[in-house]
This record gives C-alpha cells, sequence and structure tokens, in this order.
C-alpha cells in the first residue's frame, strides 16, 4: 500500500467510524434512558459496527464511577457488537482495538465491584485481543498498569511494582505524562501496601509535583492516597488537610463513588481522633451509597466501622443489629465463607464481650486482610 | 490502629484539558497522515531493517490506532513515533516465531486438520451472529476465550447451574439458526 492509497483508505475508515458513531450516539442514549433489555433479542445489523462499539465503551467507561455494574453491562454488550460484527469489515488492527477495549472496560468494571478473578481474565483476553495487531503496544501497556491495580488490590505488591517498572518505559515513549504520574501514584500505593508509609507518602507527594494542574482526577486521587498516608502516620491534621482536598476536587469532578471513599476515609481519621458522632453520621451515609451501588465489601466493612463508632458512643444495640444485617448482606451476596465465619462470630460474641470495640476491630482487620488473602484462616480473639 | 480499608486506585480517566484539538474532519486526519507518513516508514526501514511494502503496511496501522484513541493522545508527533517502534518490534518478534515448513510438511497430514483455520473462524463468527446479545457473550466466553462454567457464572452474575444453562441453551440456539440460515442462504 502506497502513500496515497494508504491515506486514502485511513480517510475512508475515518469518515466511516465518525458517521458511525454519530449514528450510534442516539440510539444508546435512548436505550439507556428506556432501560430497554437488549440482551435477548438479537443484535440489530444497524448496530454491528466500529462506531456502536466505541460510543458503548466510552459509555461504560463515563458510569464506571458512578454505577460499576451498569458499565459491565454496557462493556459487555460493546463485546458482544464487536463479535458479531461482520468478517473483515475492519482492518485487524481496527477489530483487534474494540474487542481489546470492550474487554479492559469489562475488567475494569470487574475490579470496580472486587470481582478480581474475573477482572483479571478480562484483562488476560484484552491482551490477547491488542497482541493481534502490531500498533497496539500503547493499549496493551495500558491493560498492564490496569492489572498492576488489581494485584495492587490483591496485596501482591511485587508483582504489581515488577509490572509498574515494565509499563513505565513504554508510557515514557509515548510521552504519556498523565500516565506516568499515575504510574508514580500506583507505586506509592504498593509501598503502601508494603507497609512502607513513609515512602509512599513521598511517592505521593512527588507524584503531586509532577501532575498537571488541570489533571484534577489524578490530583484528587494523589490528594486521598497522601491522607490515608498520613492518617497511618498518625498525622491526623494533615490526613484531614489532604483528604479535604480530594474531597473537593472529587465533588467537582462528580465522581461519586470515590467521593465516598473520601468520605469513608475522613470518618477513619474521626475514628482515631475520637469524634465518633460525626464519624457515625459520615460512615451511615457511605454506607448507603456502597449498598445501593452493589458495592458489597466496601458496604460491610463501613458497617463496620460504624458498629466501631457506635460502641463508642454507646449505641450497643444498634452495632449488635448492624453486625447482623451486614452478616445477612454478605451471605445474600455470596461473598468469601470465611467472611460468614468472621461476622457471624462476631454476631455471637458482641452480646457478652467486655471488650466489643476489641472484637469489631479484631474482625474488621481479617475482614479488610482477606479481600487480599481469600484463603486466611479467621482466628478468634483468645478469651 | 485500624488498617485503611480503601487506598483505591481509580485512574484509568483522562481527563480533557492540555490536550492538542482532536480533528473532527476527516481532512485533519489527512493533514496528520501527511505530516507523519514518510518519517514513520523511514523509520520503520531505517531503524528496524523492515522491507518498504511492510514499513508502510505498519505505517498504515499505526494511523488506524491513533485515529481510534485520538482523543486521548496528548503530543501526535511523539506517540506515533513511539508507536510505530513499537510496532516494528511486535513485527520482527512475530516474524521471529514464523518457521517455514520442511519439504516433508502435508504429507502426513490429518485430513481434518488439514487446511487453514480462517474457514472455522468465519463460520464461528457468522453462527454467533445468528443469536441474541446474551448468548453472543456467553458463547465467545466459552468457545473462544475458554472459561470455564464458574467463571462465565461469575462474569454474569448469576448461579453455576444457570450459567451452564445458559450456555447450553445458546449453543443449540446458535446451531438452529445457523443451519436455518443456511438453508435460506442455499449453503449446503
Amino acid at each position: 500500500m502506497d502513500a496515497r492509497e494508504g491515506r486514502e483508505s485511513f480517510l475512508r475508515t475515518v469518515a466511516q467510524v465518525t458517521a458511525e458513531r454519530a449514528a450510534a450516539r442516539p440510539v444508546i442514549n435512548s436505550l439507556r434512558a428506556s432501560g430497554a433489555d437488549v440482551w435477548d433479542s438479537e443484535i440489530p445489523p444497524s448496530w454491528r459496527n466500529a462506531g456502536f462499539v466505541q460510543e458503548l465503551t466510552a459509555a461504560a467507561s463515563a458510569v464506571l464511577e458512578s454505577d460499576p455494574r451498569d458499565s459491565l453491562a454496557l462493556a459487555q454488550l460493546a463485546l458482544a457488537i464487536a463479535t458479531s460484527i461482520p468478517a473483515r469489515r475492519y482492518t485487524p488492527t481496527v477489530q483487534a482495538q474494540l474487542e481489546g477495549t470492550a474487554w479492559k472496560e469489562i475488567g475494569t468494571a470487574h475490579r470496580y465491584l472486587s470481582e478480581y478473578d474475573a477482572a483479571l481474565r478480562a484483562y488476560d483476553a484484552a491482551h490477547r485481543s491488542f497482541a493481534a495487531a502490531h500498533a497496539l503496544a500503547h493499549d496493551n501497556a495500558i491493560v498492564d498498569f490496569a492489572r498492576a491495580i488489581v494485584l495492587t488490590d490483591l496485596g501482591r505488591h511485587d508483582e504489581a511494582l515488577e509490572l509498574l517498572r515494565s509499563v513505565e518505559p513504554v508510557f515514557r515513549g509515548f510521552e504519556d505524562q498523565q500516565r506516568l504520574v499515575k504510574v508514580a501514584m500506583l507505586t506509592g500505593i504498593a509501598q503502601y501496601g508494603r507497609g512502607q508509609f513513609k515512602d509512599a507518602k513521598t511517592t505521593f507527594e512527588k507524584a503531586l509535583e509532577d501532575v498537571s494542574l488541570d489533571d484534577l482526577h489524578t490530583r484528587a486521587m494523589l490528594y486521598e492516597n497522601l491522607g490515608v498516608a498520613c492518617m497511618e502516620l498518625s498525622e491526623n491534621n494533615d490526613a484531614v488537610l489532604m483528604l479535604h482536598n480530594a474531597r473537593q476536587l472529587l465533588n467537582d469532578l462528580g465522581l461519586t463513588a470515590e467521593l465516598n471513599r473520601c468520605d469513608w476515609n475522613i470518618a477513619r481519621v474521626l475514628l482515631q481522633t475520637a469524634e465518633f458522632g460525626k464519624a457515625a453520621t459520615m460512615l451511615q451515609r457511605v454506607r448507603t451509597f456502597f449498598l445501593e451501588k452493589g458495592m458489597q465489601e466496601e458496604a460491610g466493612l463501613a458497617g463496620l466501622d460504624l458498629a466501631d463508632a457506635s460502641i463508642a458512643i454507646g449505641a450497643t444495640d444498634d452495632a449488635r443489629v448492624l453486625v447482623f444485617r451486614v452478616l445477612d448482606e454478605f451471605a445474600r451476596a455470596r461473598l468469601n465463607d470465611r467472611a460468614l465465619t468472621a461476622l457471624a462470630y462476631l454476631r455471637d460474641v458482641l452480646p457478652t464481650t467486655p471488650q466489643p470495640s476489641h472484637v469489631v476491630r479484631h474482625v474488621r482487620h481479617y475482614l479488610d486482610r482477606l479481600r487480599s488473602e481469600p484463603t486466611l484462616l479467621f482466628l478468634p480473639l483468645p478469651d | 490502629m485500624i488498617p485503611s480499608p480503601c487506598v483505591k486506585f481509580c485512574g484509568l480517566q483522562i481527563s480533557a484539558q492540555f490536550r492538542e484539538v482532536v480533528p473532527e474532519r476527516a481532512d485533519d486526519f489527512g493533514v496528520i497522515y501527511e505530516d507523519n507518513y514518510r518519517l514513520l516508514v523511514s523509520t520503520a526501514i531505517e531503524r528496524f531493517h523492515i522491507t518498504t511494502l511492510d514499513a508502510q503496511g505498519l505505517a498504515h496501522e499505526v494511523f488506524l490506532a491513533y485515529f481510534l484513541k485520538a482523543d486521548e493522545i496528548l503530543n501526535s508527533r511523539a506517540w506515533l513515533m513511539a508507536a510505530i517502534c513499537n510496532a516494528s518490534k511486535h513485527y520482527l518478534r512475530s516474524r521471529a516465531r514464523l518457521v517455514s515448513y520442511g519439504e516433508e510438511f502435508g504429507k502426513a497430514l490429518d485430513p481434518k486438520t488439514d487446511g487453514d483455520t480462517l474457514p472455522d473462524q468465519l463460520v464461528v463468527r457468522e453462527a454467533f451472529s445468528c443469536v441474541t446479545a446474551k448468548c453472543q457473550i456467553a458463547l465467545r466466553l466459552r468457545f473462544i476465550e475458554g472459561y470455564s462454567v464458574p467463571e462465565i457464572a461469575a462474569e454474569f452474575n448469576v448461579s453455576k447451574k444457570y450459567a451452564a444453562k445458559i450456555v447450553r441453551r445458546c449453543l443449540k440456539m446458535a446451531k438452529r439458526r445457523y443451519m436455518k440460515k443456511g438453508a435460506a442462504d442455499g449453503r449446503p
């Protein structure tokens, strides 16, 4: 293909996909507004194109923060449509990019839902899709980066750091400054996960110097992480200051899930500074939000923090009722059996123990570890 | 001290500021193509010793990849250069894995596996296109991506039993509809 033919072919694809996206937008908006169930119908031929898939993956990405379950459904639909595109309608690069991106969004939605195995599986599939074409190295590095996030969430910090070391030069080559800052941020998170709180704080502070003033999302996340690192170092004033900076930016950006996580962190600082009443009010609100969004683990953990606050203000009966509810929610969500065991222990011990806060924190700490060590055995406190 | 639950990383979105203006018309992409085409092709040829024809093909792929994610690229020239270098390396790695067949190859082939897999892939794609969106995903997960039934259950957020039922039902649907479509198209 010489320059002229290549240019013409390229521009044909540009015009075609641009037109497809424009046609897809109102269809997708109307589908989302009506809530129509498209899953049990055959995909209309007019949807089977790259533009439709791109619009769906963009929509999946846009709602990820506010509604990860909806994001997952949109990304899955994008994949279904990408699969149904007639063979050879597009070049292998376009097809691979469409499928890989749909998989990436599926993986990320699973990650938001704490479904880590499914997330890693989806990222594997994204890799396979991107590897089918020569020119998708940047996309591939983005998936590796996403995988590093999951590994960090799973507590596999060494593997995450190794992956981050491998993607860093790729992003540097593409002059992708924003992702370089995010690599630095994730490095800090992995250091935090290894208990290197001072190192993590330093890494976050350095990344804050490098992040663009206009990259509000990354800046917000850096403030939030810095706040949490300060909390671990018992630098509570700095922690609250950083978390409030994060909160303001997240509020401006309309990132509700992260805003609630930030409030959760502020509430945890309040627990440390013995402002239990304020903490309880905040925790009640964030727990309700997590429940509404189907984020069961977060809701359960916030529930235990709320139980801790309730005990501290003397509302032990409320704490007991709350533990019952959390146990029931975990059972209905089919979460880890070991988590159920720990919660059942808490339910049984709470009415009689002389140190209810101590027991709540013990179970809370165990559940937190269980997220990254799913086979960890629960050991009750010694009598 | 209670360990913190939520140092969370939620950073795959890219905000829209500080970015080159994304081309909105095909003409603008045409300008980017013209401005960079020679550089990309010559880079693949001179730095990676790739033939002219293949270098042109790689440059074309790079432009397509660029177009598909143009809205998140900050520096077009740098991105395109990095992309052609990585594409060239990927191409060379792929080529290195290809080994020519020996003279005896093919004489002892099992006739069942003889020939290209492309027709099979086309058949699968066509069969999948006959079914519902949910079945597309279910069949793809099971038969292309190699998901187990429990993994499919996790993907759909349903029980394992129900996931197995979905796969069975979808497979039947694909067979039935593909045969029916084949009859309508006059396929033997």
